[in-house]
């Protein structure tokens, strides 16, 4: 499987600086689709209401090495950059199977009706929009590296916490 | 308050209700410098705008979060002329809720560089703003032309050369000299209106002389 170059950044998520503004929704949906429409945001904001604290969590792609996405499609419609680390799509040749979404551990892949076809995270060619609308600082950019580290600690506490 | 040290016309204005809310009121042409102030430490985040149609002016309230504190920054613009500086360059959030400001209450954003409608249809015509109300002051339409001469010259009720004729021919004694007669007793009050901002809470254009109303 193709994997990154040293060197490439990814989008992290800190909950606990998450004020569950979605202006991260917005802005991906205005970058891709030029309206405030936050179901066809590439990022999705989950609340879960039963937490006292860090009660967001934001459902974002991670351009995983070794991306199963790309594994499941028949249409090689997703693929790997190794040189960016982004996991790109191709909607000419996506065939709209929905595939990447029930192969993906974060389902993080939406079916677009209008254009029949699975849209994800395309990292806004090198500046997520995302990014630049937290204004709490809860999304940023950071190496790879760092953010399997990030990850893993945060995913480690929060089955702690169960 | 570090803002108010900064800025010439910020003043603490009422309304932050509790230990946790602060609310600065501002020119529209110094909100651009206190945001750059309020984002200069690493510590603050922008939070929303809000805009309020107060029947004269559009008012915008600028939130931020500054350790768990909101600090408002509350500013006016007339609906005449309502054009502001945009903050995007500093808070890249605030971009759409300008653009969302622009488009229903038409409010113009100077420097943002959105022309495509967000909210509205793309074919909605340009001068109509869904939320934005005629403009309308407090005063009721019999009072308008007394405070307009009341602005003008001091007294509610105008007294022309024409009535000391008129009562000459009527053979009345002559009318004791008027309080509004004199210039300088009457710049007293017009003082005194402007000092308790009575014109502004009338809608009174000193420019023209004017209310900003029919």
């Amino acid at each position: 499987m193709a994997r990154s170059q040293p060197g490439t950044s990814v989008i992290v998520f800190e909950p606990q600086l998450c004020t569950g503004c979605r202006y991260c929704e917005i802005a991906c949906a205005v970058w891709h689709c030029g309206r405030i429409d936050v179901t066809r945001s590439r990022i999705r904001i989950l609340f879960d209401e039963g937490r006292t604290a860090e009660r967001y969590a934001a459902v974002n792609c991670q351009h995983c090495d070794d991306a199963i996405c790309c594994a499941v499609c028949p249409s090689e419609a997703l693929q790997k950059d190794q040189k960016t680390g982004w996991v790109t799509q191709n909607s000419t040749k996506c065939v709209g199977c929905e595939m990447c979404i029930v192969a993906c551990p974060l389902s993080v892949p939406i079916f677009d009706p209008a254009l029949k076809v699975a849209v994800k995270c395309d990292f806004c060619l090198g500046a997520p929009e995302c990014v630049k609308h937290c204004s709490s600082g809860a999304l940023r950019l950071c190496a790879r590296e760092e953010a399997v580290q990030l990850n893993a600690r945060l995913y480690l506490s929060a089955k702690d916490d169960r | 308050m570090l803002l108010e040290e900064r800025l010439t016309g910020a003043r603490r204005a009422a309304g932050g209700k509790g230990k946790r809310r602060v609310s600065v009121e501002l020119d529209a042409a110094e909100v651009k410098e206190a945001v750059l102030a309020v984002l200069h430490g690493e510590r603050a985040r922008f939070v929303t705008i809000v805009a309020v149609d107060t029947g004269l002016d559009i008012e915008l309230l600028y939130n931020f979060s500054l350790d768990g504190v909101l600090l408002t920054l509350r500013t006016s613009v007339a609906k005449e002329a309502s054009a502001i500086e945009t903050i995007t360059p500093m808070a890249p959030g605030a971009e759409f809720i300008e653009k969302e400001i622009a488009e229903l209450f038409g409010v113009e954003f100077v420097g943002h560089t959105r022309r495509t409608n967000l909210v509205l249809p793309d074919d909605w015509p340009t001068g109509k703003r869904p939320l934005r109300k005629p403009i309308v002051g407090d005063v009721i339409p019999q009072a308008r032309a007394s405070v307009e001469n009341l602005m003008i010259g001091g007294t509610s009720i105008r007294v022309g050369p024409s009535s000391a004729v008129k009562r000459e021919k009527a053979g009345l004694p002559r009318m004791p000299p008027l309080a509004s007669a004199n210039p300088v007793q009457m710049q007293e009050v017009k003082d005194l209106l402007i000092r308790s901002g009575f014109d502004k809470r009338a809608g009174f254009d000193r420019r023209t002389g004017k209310l900003r109303y029919k």
